[in-house]
Order: structure tokens, then sequence, then C-alpha cells
């Protein structure tokens, strides 16, 4: 565990009792956005079945030797499956389906940890699809996946959905600040740039990468050759599209006069007001789309990363 | 015996147990009385409505030694199974030898099917039948399913085949025609109700039938679906009331969704934008809060276009009145539009993810959707407009009428939205400024507004002296490209030398802008004011523009010589017949 679950309340809750009534399900399927503790809280699941600790209502002593053994990843009847290479392959799903059956070693359950299932192409995911309906009594399935729209409506339909949502950056910002005693202007920063994830801003803040909140060049440039040197920014730190959506957004509220407390840049309000005139709201919308279309470009096909990049620059300069 | 989950407990062992489909199970159970039972069934339909669980029940139904009752003087038959017997409950555990249940998305090759062709030959152990009941057949391979194609049309007597798939178009046709076909079809919302009171009394758990209702809702007509759902909720050991089953699935609470629906129905931008807000605070998956208010404004649109539609529609029966009369105040066609971006909205979360931002951003395009009218009227209006410009035998010069008060009702926007911003396309359609200039009607397809009479001072006001510049500079500069308006400096005025040669300071880091192309641009605009041809020349003004460039200052300093440098290189002779040579541009100076 490098992180303690931040969040979750309502899921952790629920599987505290899931695992006090007795009653757990063969399958189950995390849904969340990559990042937001899916794989921190199937751990935890794991431990929560596993402890051996006596209480009267189940939790996770961290002290015990099952629980250590899940910490340090040695417990013989816990099994991480991560996709071999970028698929999750039928032979991976063979290998499980066979030892699925045997009971388990020193716990009562077996727990199988599937992780990027969406990553199963259709012949793997149909091959899960028996032993997904009527696991082994003692084995339970925890499958994670951020994509859940890819994944057969028959898979969805055999597991108990969980989802897990990203922390609202509002509320991270404040975590960060109460806990973990960032500066307010830099947690926003980290927040944003995390994307509601605690771990992605944790990882951010012990690597000591300093974020300055600052308005975007690309906003207020006019020359059209800036186009180029802003694609180079963008090609060296990929991540940086996403934050740039947040700031055009930003943009769009300020010109239609939302309220102050909806603004993310909460900092730059008075240096965003300041370019707001220069902007029509068909504008920043189309902006925004281009964002997102070069995001997807880059994302999923393999484009030309710097032509991609600078068509957007021009775009966006336009 | 481990945990079962409600699905798997609740699986019925008979035919009358079976949620509706009753067109399957009256078919089978008549056939199994008359002992015509088939060689071959196909079993195709969506997920979770019964295809493995009617498989099982044919399988004990046609093995089961209790179906027929010997009687002194007659046998009584039924047609389900008795579960009781050693039959029906080794199939029923999946113990017998002689009911093979395959799993053909594991097993797809071709090698399966060899082995199953060498056992069908084989007699059943104990039982009359020998009965394979192949699931997900969609899986296997086209060898496998071909090498099935022999045995398939004659099996031995002994021998019943069950297929079961989600996808009856990866079946080969070879392999349905020699099956007898069976469509299973989505469960009506009220005996999925049905089926989880029972199991809800059963079981224990208190649930009303609101509750039951908005899992049934949520299940989109599969059984499973629902009492997965019902297991979730339960499991959680909360009472189960809607506010749980909400936040289970993360639905927002239905009285902020209400908000929201009458944030967007009123044109209310910020109550919108902050109810949104609200709703990501809650933890609400926000792409099922779009398919809700998609499914509200379908219903209202129904109610829109006839209120006696009211049979179609989703939403509970006590909310038709109010919808109704919500439905009155609005037309059809905003209703339409709506849907329509709410769509596109929900198709580009699926594409690019964001959904808070996109739905953001969706509300500030429905706040200014006007009401528009239909695409007839348009049309009509716009050949009206256009009979009216031939009768006046207006040559395509700048002379556009003044805009007739059918165009300006068509503009009946109800605020004029960006105010104190850019007139909207502008910057973002460069044909613009050549239509303006040539008179061509607009159409506006998309966001009607009103034009100020004053902007088009050429007709108002005719021809302007050159002199007078300075006073007219304001409107002059409005109609210039957005890359001249970071430039020019507020307040700094043009100065004019001469007959026709105009000074236009020009912040200096911006000064890269004189090139003749830029001067030519500002040229045509002012030749339009004045009616004769005009010089232009850029000066480098100290003063720096405050709204934009001030922040940071020494980037700036920095830029501000290799600007002028380039400048300076610009006037060069040599380097000019350079750049003319090759078309170029000054990119860099050192």
């Amino acid at each position: 565990m490098q992180h303690p679950i931040i969040g979750h309340q309502q899921i952790i809750d629920q599987l505290q009792h899931t695992v006090a009534s007795g009653r757990i399900a063969g399958a189950y399927l995390f849904v969340g956005p990559t990042g937001v503790g899916k794989e921190t809280v199937a751990h935890y699941f794991a431990q929560l079945i596993f402890c051996q600790q006596e209480t009267q209502s189940p939790t996770v002593c961290g002290t015990c030797l099952a629980c250590r053994k899940v910490n340090s990843g040695n417990h013989p009847d816990l099994q991480l499956i991560r996709p071999e290479g970028s698929l999750l392959k039928i032979g991976q799903i063979r290998e499980l389906q066979r030892q699925v059956i045997y009971e388990p070693l020193e716990a009562s359950r077996k727990i199988y940890i599937l992780t990027d299932v969406d990553r199963m192409n259709p012949e793997a995911e149909n091959c899960l699809l028996k032993t997904l309906e009527e696991p082994p009594a003692a084995s339970v399935l925890i499958l994670l996946t951020s994509n859940v729209q890819a994944l057969l409506p028959t898979t969805r339909s055999r597991c108990q959905i969980l989802q897990f949502r990203p922390m609202p950056t509002q509320e991270l910002a404040e975590i960060l600040v109460d806990r973990f005693s960032v500066v307010p202007k830099q947690a926003t920063a980290l927040a944003i740039a995390a994307g509601g994830s605690v771990g992605k801003a944790l990882t951010q803040l012990e690597n000591g990468d300093p974020l300055t909140e600052q308005v975007p060049e690309i906003l207020r440039e006019t020359d059209r050759l800036a186009a180029f040197r802003l694609a180079e920014d963008f090609k060296n730190n990929p991540d940086t599209l996403g934050e740039l959506v947040t700031w055009y957004r930003d943009l769009l509220f300020l010109q239609q006069g939302a309220p102050r407390e909806l603004i993310t840049h909460i900092y730059s309000v008075e240096e965003l007001r300041t370019i707001v005139p220069y902007y029509s709201r068909l504008r920043i919308q189309q902006a925004i789309q281009t964002i997102f279309d070069t995001k997807s470009l880059l994302e999923n096909t393999n484009t030309n990363a710097t032509l991609a990049l600078e068509v957007m620059c021009l775009k966006l300069l336009k | 015996m481990s945990y079962e989950v409600l699905a798997q407990k609740w699986r019925p062992q008979n035919f009358s147990d079976v949620v509706g489909q009753e067109h399957i199970t009256t078919t089978l159970k008549n056939q199994i009385l008359s002992e015509r039972i088939g060689h071959a069934y196909l079993f195709w339909g969506p997920r979770g409505t019964g295809k493995t669980t009617i498989a099982r029940i044919l399988a004990k139904a046609v093995n089961c030694p209790n179906r027929i009752q010997e009687t002194q003087f007659d046998a009584i038959q039924t047609a389900e199974p008795c579960n009781q017997c050693e039959f029906c409950n080794e199939i029923s555990h999946d113990r017998s030898f002689d009911v093979i249940e395959m799993d053909a998305a594991s097993n797809r090759g071709i090698d399966t099917i060899r082995d199953l062709r060498e056992n069908v030959k084989l007699s059943p152990a104990t039982c009359p039948y020998k009965i394979y009941i192949i699931d997900e057949a969609h899986m296997l391979s086209t060898e496998a399913f071909n090498a099935l194609l022999k045995t398939l049309e004659e099996p031995p007597p002994h021998v019943i085949f069950i297929m079961a798939t989600t996808e009856h178009a990866k079946i080969p046709k070879t392999i349905s025609s020699r099956c007898q076909d069976f469509d299973f079809r989505y469960l009506e919302d009220e005996k999925i109700i049905e089926r989880l009171q029972l199991i809800a009394q059963k079981e224990g758990i208190s649930a009303d039938l609101d509750v039951l209702t908005l899992i049934t809702r949520q299940s989109e007509g599969c059984l499973r679906d629902a009492e997965n759902l019902l297991e979730l909720v339960s499991a959680a050991g909360k009472e189960l009331t809607i506010e749980a089953v909400e936040q289970t699935i993360g639905l927002g609470s239905s009285s902020l969704l209400q908000e929201l629906r009458e944030a967007i129905a009123e044109r209310e931008l910020t109550k919108g934008l902050k109810t949104l807000n609200n709703l990501m605070k809650q933890g609400t998956d926000l792409s099922q809060c779009l398919d809700q208010l998609i499914g509200y404004f379908r219903d209202l649109r129904l109610l829109a276009i006839d209120s006696s539609l009211s049979e179609q529609v989703q939403s509970p029966k006590s909310d038709i009145p109010r919808l109704k009369q919500k439905a009155e105040a609005m037309s059809v066609n905003r209703l339409s539009r709506i849907i329509k971006i709410l769509m596109h909205t929900n198709q580009d979360i699926k594409q690019y993810g964001y959904p808070q931002l996109q739905l953001e951003t969706a509300l500030i395009q429905l706040n200014s959707l006007e009401e528009g009218m239909p695409l007839e009227e348009a049309i009509g209006k716009l050949s009206a407009l256009e009979q009216k410009f031939d009768s006046a035998g207006l040559s395509a010069v700048s002379h556009q009428p003044p805009l007739s008060g059918s165009h300006q009702s068509a503009a009946d926007s109800r605020k004029p939205e960006n105010r104190g911003t850019l007139p909207e396309f502008e910057d973002i359609n460069p044909a613009y400024d050549n239509n303006r200039r040539k008179g061509l009607p607009r159409t506006e397809n998309r966001e009607p507004r009103t034009i100020p009479a004053d902007s088009h001072p050429n007709v108002s006001h005719g021809l302007r002296d050159l002199k007078d510049l300075p006073s007219f500079w304001d409107e002059v500069k409005s109609k210039l490209p957005m890359r001249f308006r970071y430039a020019l400096p507020e307040g700094a005025v043009p100065t004019v030398n001469g007959a026709n040669t105009v000074e236009i300071p020009c912040s200096s880091s911006f000064i890269v802008l004189s090139t003749d192309e830029n001067k030519k641009i500002v040229a045509d605009i002012l030749k339009q004011e004045v009616g004769k041809p005009v010089k232009i020349e850029f000066v480098a003004s100290d003063i720096v523009s405050e709204s934009v460039v001030s922040e940071d200052e020494p980037k700036e300093t920095e830029q501000k010589t290799s600007m002028m440098r380039r400048v300076e290189a610009q006037d060069d002779p040599q380097l000019k017949t350079a750049l003319d040579l090759f078309e170029a541009t000054v990119v860099e100076t050192q």
C-alpha cells in the first residue's frame, strides 16, 4: 500500500458490509478512471476477506500474517492478472480457469484481480463469461476497468458493478491543503493536473515537480508563428493538454458570467478577465473541441504527434 | 455451500418459474407432452433473459422419469421436471454424465468438436437422453461450426443439442437452418418487478415498489441485471431506499436532477452550472445523469407533439400532468434541439471523456439556444428576401439594404449574448468579411441575433473624410481582423499625413504586423470608409498595451529587441529582393 485510501467511503462501507454479512459474490467489476484507486481498493477488499484479526466487524489490521502477505504481494490465494503486453490474452484467461477450480491454500477464498479488463480481446472476454457466471464457490473475481463501454453487455450483466468516481478538483485541493499542508495555490494546480486522482497528486508531490499556476501562453499569443514553438512545448509535456482544456473552460465560464466559485483557476481570474473580450463563445467551444480531437488523435491513433500538435496550435491561434 | 448471489440462487428450476418468454416455454412444453422433441435447438437473445436457464430445464424435463405418473388406469403426464429425482438433482448440480454443458467460448477450436463427435456416438450412461448444451455458441470458430454440421443434421436418436448465444448474427446459416430457432425477448418491466418482489419477500429484504421500479428501469429488460443490482444494494446493508439505490448506481438525487432540468428549460445558466457542480460533489455518474436528461426531454417532446401520446412516456405516470404543463411552454423545435445537443454530448463523453466539462459546455450551448423556427419558414423568409433583392435590381456592391423586418424577426433574440465581445462570426469565418462587403444575405441557422443598425456605417453615413479619421477610428478598428486588436493600443489614434497617408501607432512587440499584406487589409477597410485609396504605415509606439502584455515584463523587453531587429531587417533592400524571390517571410533575426 503506497497510499492510504482517501475517499471512496461509500464503496468501502459497502465492501465491509458485504464481508460482514458473508454475502461475497463471485464476480465484481470496478469501474472508474485510471489512477482513481481501483486497485488499491481491490487489495483492501482482499485484506478484508483474508484478515485473521478476530473482531466483531471486519477490518484490516495490517499486522496479521495474511494482511502482511497481501501487502508484500506474496499471498498464495491472491493473484493479480495484468495484460501481457498490450492485451489480456485468452491464454491468461485459460490459465485462470484451470486454477480457479482448486481450493484456496490458506484463506477462505481465492481472489483474482484482473486489471484493465477492457484490454481483453473478444475471444478472451467470451472465454471468461462462463466462469464469471458461476464461479467456483471459493473464488472471487475482481475485474478492474477504466472503460466499461468497451466490455460486452454480457460481461457487465454477470458482475456486481461498483462505480469509482474521480474526486472533484476542489475537494482534492482541500485534502492536499488540510492533510499534506500544500500551499493552496499549488494544491489547486496539483489537483487539476492529477485529474481527481489522489494517487497521482501525491506522486507528483513526492517527486517535487514544481507546479505553478500560470495562464498558458497560447491563450494570449497572437503571432501564428509561435504555434510551432508552443507545439514543441506540448509535445514535451503531453499531460498539459488536459490542463489546457480547463483554462478554456474558465474562459468560457467567465465569458458567460458564471458564478465565481465554479472557476477552477481561481487565482488567475483577474488575468483571465483581461483576455476574455478577445474570445467569442463559439471560438472557445471550438478550441475545446480542437483540443479534444487532438488528444484523441494522439491517444488512439499513431499519428505524427508534432504535426497534430502544430495543427492544433495553429487552429487555437486563429 | 458457500454464498450464491441472488441471480444464481433464484435461477428458475421449472418452466412455470421462468419469467416471461411464454412463447418459448409453451412451445417446449407442448413438444415434451406430445413427445416431439427436436434434436437441435438454438436459443438466442439478449443477456439475462433465460437462455441457459431454459436449456437446463429442458434437459431435466426430457430426462426426468417422474414426469409421467402411472396410475392404475391411466398415465398422467406433465411437462415439468420433478426436481427431486436423481437425474434432476444431478443435472441441477452439474454432475450428470449425460448432460454436458460446454463453454464454447473457452473451447472454440475444431478439436473440441472432434471430441464431441466421438462421444456423441456412445449411448447415455444413465439418462434416456444425452444432451449437449453449447453455451456462448457464437464463439466457435468457423472450422468448428462446419465440423459440427453433419452431426447436427442427423445426430443419433439419443442426442439433443441445445445452443445458446447472444449474437445470432455470428451463427452460420447452415447451423441455424438445422436447429429449431427460439428468439428470447427483453422482459417487460412489470414481470421483472413481480419477480423482484417475490425474491425480496422470500429473502426478507424490505423494498417498496418505487425502489424495485427504479432497479427495473435501470436493468433495461434483463432480469439478471435487475437481480444483480438488487443483490448489490441489499448487500450494502443499507435500508433499501430510493436514495441508497441512486447512490449505488450513481444516479444523482432526483431533486437535483429536477433542478437541472428546470434550469435547462428556463435558461437559467448559473443555476444549471451550480446544480451540476452539486451533482458532481455527490459523486453522480454524469453519463447516467445525461441519459436521464435525454429521457426527460424525449418525454416532453412527445407530449409537446401531442398530449395524447402520454402512453409512450417513460416517466412515472404520476408525473404526466406536470410534464404536460411544461411541454406546453416549450416548442417541439427547441426540444428537438435540446435533445440533439445532449445526444451529441453523450457521444463526445464516450469518445473523449471529461464528462463534467462536456456537460458544462452543453449547458452553456443550451442556454444560448434560441426558440428557432421551422426550416420551411426560414426558407420562405430567405426566398422573400431574395425576391426583394432582385426587384430592387441591386448589384452585389456594398449597398446592403437596411435589414428587412423579416430578417429581424428571425433574429428575435431575447438577449443579445456576448455583450461587449466581438461579433461572433468574424474570427471564425474568414469569408465573412467578404460576404458582408458583397452584401450577400447571410443565413445564421444556429444563432440568430440582432444586428445593430449602426454596424453598417457605409449605408447610414455615406463616405467620410480621411481627415476625420481620429473620430471614427474606433469603428474602423472594430472591423479589423482579430490579430490587429492586440497590436493596436487602446487610446492611440492614427495620424493623417498629407492627402492619403495614414500612420497607425502599433505596440512595438507587434510591429511584425507591418507587412504589405496587412497594410493592404487595413487600406481596403479604410478605402470603404473614405472612398479613395489610402497608404498605410505602422509606427511603433512606446505605449504598451496594458490589457494584454503587461504581465510578463522581463521577457517582453527581450522580445522587443528581437522584434525591432526584425523590422529593421525587413527594410533592407537586399533582403527584400530575397524575400520576394522566394516568397518568404522573416522568421528570426540574429
